[in-house]
């Protein structure tokens, strides 16, 4: 019969709790420390992210949160107006595929056309290859129509979700639920 | 231990044994954030930052961490400091933490840090562990801003500060600092390749032939002086034999 050594067991159990525990408490110290800068950071780049968007002339609406599911990768939406007239809207996309989540603020303009992106986050572990390749592409261009469907274009996995992602900006601004 | 010793184990890692000249370790951040030279020097400070942290800890646990958990335990302090150091970018130094992306969380599994718990922090002090963690800390932060700033320069024609580290920009009211070395008016002998990870291999292979290169000389040096001195001797001693059989004959 095997001798099961206990005391040994326990101590090695009790070592590993032990040590999680407080590891595990240090990370929320840093989470406690940090959470409230990490939020304001956050809230700060999507306010400059919008007038990135539209221009420092454009006035926001209050953000209209968006809960479709057949619009799972848009958070949220602001309605942008350039004195006093309705001239578009910003959709707060997000997508994750396996190689990390991009973020974006897409600009749909009033008759549907696409507008500028600014990119939130970007965490792909080829996210300079999908800004160069795609992104940047997209944003320079003049007719956003003929490049956002250019998905094969080096970074083809994160490029078709940032594809859907504007897409899918675009069919809820056509959709027109908030009308 | 003695005070040679913690020094050998201060400096030794910063160029003898740097841990990615030498050793090879450490090649995948090494090729992924020396785009340029602020990125990698970012990436640098957070390495040390955790690579120091872990080897203290673990350390002072060596003698407690049972043997059977023994790797499992230096995960768990290396995963946890790698949290809190990209929580601290994430508030603190937020371009450097989106420029950096997921090579901050690819920390965990980083060689280095893993292989010094393993090899240096389990079996040494407190003090040579910390040292240890700051040498090492240094050499790949020079290590990767050399390779960096070979990159930058070749493959943007300039040297650009302030997009990671934004106050720089602040300091300069709100405008990057730009030192254009082959780029200027009416001229561009940058090349894109060296930022693209081609080019990243390409420097990287050629700054390891130099490092190579340098040390083998030393090396060499070292074996024709040795063999010089003991012709030197050889014949000194033949002379020497030489006068005396002379002597005893007379």
């Amino acid at each position: 019969m095997i001798k099961v050594p206990w005391k040994h067991a326990f101590y090695v159990g009790g070592f590993l709790a032990a040590l999680c525990g407080v590891l595990g408490l240090v990370i929320a110290g840093g989470d406690l420390l940090t959470r409230n800068t990490i939020s304001a950071n956050k809230v700060k780049k999507e306010q400059d992210g919008l007038r990135k968007v539209y221009g420092d002339n454009a006035e926001f609406s209050e953000a209209v949160e968006v809960k479709d599911d057949a619009y799972a990768s848009i958070g949220k939406y602001w309605t942008v107006k350039i004195q006093g007239d309705e001239v578009g809207r910003v959709y707060s996309t997000s997508g994750t595929n396996s190689y990390g989540t991009v973020s974006l603020l897409v600009g749909v303009n009033k008759n549907y056309s696409l507008g500028n992106i600014v990119v939130l986050e970007n965490t792909e572990s080829y996210a300079a290859t999908l800004e160069e390749k795609y992104l940047d592409v997209y944003k320079n261009a003049e007719d956003k129509e003929s490049v956002v469907d250019n998905v094969k274009c080096g970074a083809t996995f994160g490029a078709s979700m940032c594809r859907d992602m504007i897409k899918a900006a675009q069919n809820h601004y056509k959709g027109g639920d908030a009308k | 231990m003695s005070k040679s010793n913690h020094k050998e184990s201060f400096l030794a890692p910063i160029w003898k044994q740097n841990p990615l000249f030498v050793s090879l370790l450490g090649l995948c951040p090494a090729l992924a954030v020396t785009k340029t030279l602020e990125a990698a020097f970012g990436m640098g400070l957070l390495f040390t930052f955790v690579l120091v942290c872990s080897n203290v800890l673990i350390s002072a646990l060596r003698k407690i961490i049972p043997e059977e958990v023994r790797t499992p335990s230096y995960i768990v302090v290396i995963a946890t400091f790698v949290t809190l150091v990209k929580m601290l970018a994430e508030a603190f130094l937020p371009e450097l933490y989106s420029t950096l992306g997921v090579f901050v969380s690819l920390l965990v599994v980083n060689c280095i840090v893993l292989g010094r718990a393993e090899a240096f922090a389990s079996k040494n002090g407190v003090v040579d562990s910390l040292l240890d963690g700051i040498g090492n800390g240094i050499g790949y932060t020079l290590a990767i801003c050399m390779i960096a700033l070979i990159r930058e320069v070749l493959g943007s024609g300039m040297l650009t500060f302030g997009g990671t580290f934004t106050f720089l920009a602040d300091l300069n009211g709100g405008e990057k600092i730009r030192l254009f070395m082959l780029k200027g008016p009416g001229y561009d002998l940058s090349m894109s390749f060296f930022s693209s990870p081609a080019g990243g291999f390409l420097v990287l292979g050629i700054v390891l032939a130099i490092v190579a290169a340098v040390t083998n000389m030393k090396e060499n040096k070292k074996k024709v002086d040795a063999r010089l001195a003991a012709k030197k001797a050889k014949e000194e001693a033949a002379a020497k034999a030489a006068a005396t059989s002379k002597e005893v004959a007379k």
